[in-house]
């Protein structure tokens, strides 16, 4: 039997056939240009009202017109200032925690069935409770976005302590390392690739958490501002503060792989691996 | 089985003979048992009453088939398992958990990918707390001694699996342990790599005048390396034979090559595959 020949455009599509960087970009270029197109013909049809669906020009001139004339800067920052201060607060009760958890099953045992099913409460459902307690303050936003985060990045630090190599443990047992060495000198190095992982998944829930905040009794910050807009229907103005808050998680987690890249060169080699015959 | 075992320790005669033996033996081993905790109240007796003596300077094999606890004997000796039943004494102070007179080499990769190679050999030694000076020439001597010198300051991920368990190796020496434990450490290696670990290996446990007991299932590597070889059989794990190695410590054939040329290899190679299969279950015949 004679094999069909392929349609030409057909033979590009191999499974799991690495593509060449340059294509791989321009690919990756390709879907945003036609984003912004789609987007810009759907918004300029005659059918669509443009005051509710603005086309892309519009809302980055809104964009440019809020940095240039509504100090839109100063809510920016302050929106990264709340992410920041209550990130590194859930990261400072959680890091302990989990690495203690994941280490010790007596610790886990005792803390596990308390912290697991928080995770399982509604976050938003706390803000009732917390502008009663808080007030109306950056106090109130930050404990919000703390408690947004705080379960699951306890529970994802356990998993990733847990997830240390037992043989690693056992060796430095052998060569008569205590429990605390063991902890520092194993044990965290171990895992800390994981939890660094962890820590740039867990921010993108935080920005997620971060326009709830501000939605709900704010004067400033980010959200603030898009509901500013909304009361005088300027969705040109709601839009761009969508894009930056997608710019502003895209540039953490940049830099969080970055970062990566850095403390961690030694896993990010796999393609020099056996460098050295023999 | 604990019951059974803990009566043969009282009543065993040849128990005066062995307290002998005991004030000799490097690591001595009477009567060993080690169960395992099944679920429904069941235990697996994993090693059934296992009594060898393992002297200074000497090389001893466990060998046997899968599933005949010899891992867990060196487990057990290394302080990473409890003693069910007897005793294990090295140097005749009883093993109650691990610890740095006992080096322990695993066949996974247990580098620290984190550290470099010279970081890695120097582990032990500083958590131990020696000082820097000291750490300088105890590591630079054992990364010389497993020829890894210019690679000291690679990390694990940059090296091969041979060089990833010489750095194993000198991590384990350069802590000054008075037995060398080894779990199939060669057991993940390409055959090629294995036989120069091999060499290698009798060379450097010569020169530092180590005692090693190892676990393998390779027969050719038990004859090649062994002063004395215990052959275990399974369920439960118990010493079937012990085999002294047609020759001893510097008398024995450097090279793999030289080692065939000597009859009493390979009889003993004819021998050991026999009780290989007399001891494993053969679903084809």
């Amino acid at each position: 039997m004679t094999q069909l020949a392929e349609p030409a455009i057909l033979a590009n599509f191999e499974i799991k056939k690495q593509v060449p960087k340059r294509v791989q970009v321009l690919l990756g270029f390709a879907s945003w240009v036609l984003f912004f197109l789609g987007w810009h013909l759907l918004a300029t049809n005659s059918q669509i009202n443009q005051q509710l669906f603005p086309p892309p020009l519009k809302v980055f001139t809104a964009l440019w017109m809020l940095f240039a004339e509504e100090n839109f800067l100063a809510d920016v920052l302050q929106s990264v200032f709340r992410i920041l201060a209550s990130y590194g607060i859930a990261i400072a009760i959680a890091l302990p925690l989990g690495l203690l958890m994941g280490t010790f099953p007596m610790v886990e045992a005792f803390l596990n069935p308390l912290v697991s099913p928080f995770r399982y409460l509604p976050a938003p459902s706390f803000i009732p409770l917390l502008l009663m307690w808080l007030g109306t303050g950056d106090e109130q936003k930050i404990a919000f976005l703390v408690l947004g985060v705080i379960w699951f990045l306890i529970t994802l630090i356990m998993d990733n302590t847990q997830a240390v190599p037992m043989e690693l443990v056992e060796t430095a047992k052998t060569l008569g390392a205590g429990k605390g060495s063991i902890l520092r000198t194993i044990i965290f190095p171990a895992a800390l690739p994981n939890i660094v992982d962890t820590f740039r998944q867990m921010l993108a829930v935080s920005w997620t958490y971060l326009v709830i905040a501000e939605i709900v009794a704010a004067t400033n910050g980010i959200g603030a501002m898009m509901m500013r807009a909304k009361r005088f229907v300027h969705v040109d103005e709601i839009m761009a503060g969508i894009l930056v808050i997608g710019f502003l998680g895209l540039l953490f987690d940049t830099a969080l792989r970055l970062l990566h890249w850095q403390l961690f060169p030694y896993l990010h080699r796999s393609q020099q691996k056996n460098l050295y015959a023999y | 089985m604990i019951d059974k075992s803990s009566t043969l320790l009282l009543s065993d005669p040849p128990q005066e003979a062995s307290r002998e033996q005991q004030a000799v033996s490097k690591l001595y081993i009477s009567q060993v048992c080690k169960n395992f905790q099944l679920k429904g109240h069941k235990t697996l007796c994993a090693v059934s009453s296992v009594s060898f003596e393992v002297q200074q300077s000497e090389i001893c094999i466990l060998l046997g088939p899968s599933g005949c606890g010899k891992s867990t004997i060196l487990r057990m000796v290394a302080g990473l398992e409890s003693i069910s039943a007897g005793r294990i004494l090295l140097d005749r102070q009883p093993i109650t958990g691990p610890g740095r007179d006992r080096g322990m080499v695993f066949q996974s990769y247990t580098s620290f990918p984190w550290l470099t190679v010279k970081q890695n050999v120097e582990y032990g030694l500083r958590v131990n707390g020696h000082s820097r000076a000291e750490r300088q020439d105890i590591t630079n001597h054992f990364i010389d001694r497993v020829r890894l010198t210019p690679f000291k300051d690679a990390y694990p991920d940059q090296l091969s699996g041979g060089m990833r368990q010489r750095v194993a190796i000198a991590r384990a020496l350069a802590n000054g342990p008075e037995i060398l434990l080894m779990d199939e450490p060669f057991g993940a290696l390409d055959p090629e790599t294995r036989w120069q670990m091999q060499e290698l290996l009798l060379d450097i446990v010569r020169m530092e005048n180590m005692t090693v007991l190892m676990v393998t299932h390779d027969v050719d590597e038990a004859l090649f390396l062994a002063d004395k070889i215990l052959f275990l059989s399974s369920h439960p794990g118990t010493v079937r034979e012990r085999i002294p190695a047609p020759l001893q410590n510097s008398a024995k054939p450097t090279t793999k090559e030289s080692m065939y040329e000597i009859p009493e290899y390979i009889n003993l190679q004819k021998k050991i595959m026999h009780l290989m299969r007399e001891v494993t279950y053969d679903p084809t015949s």
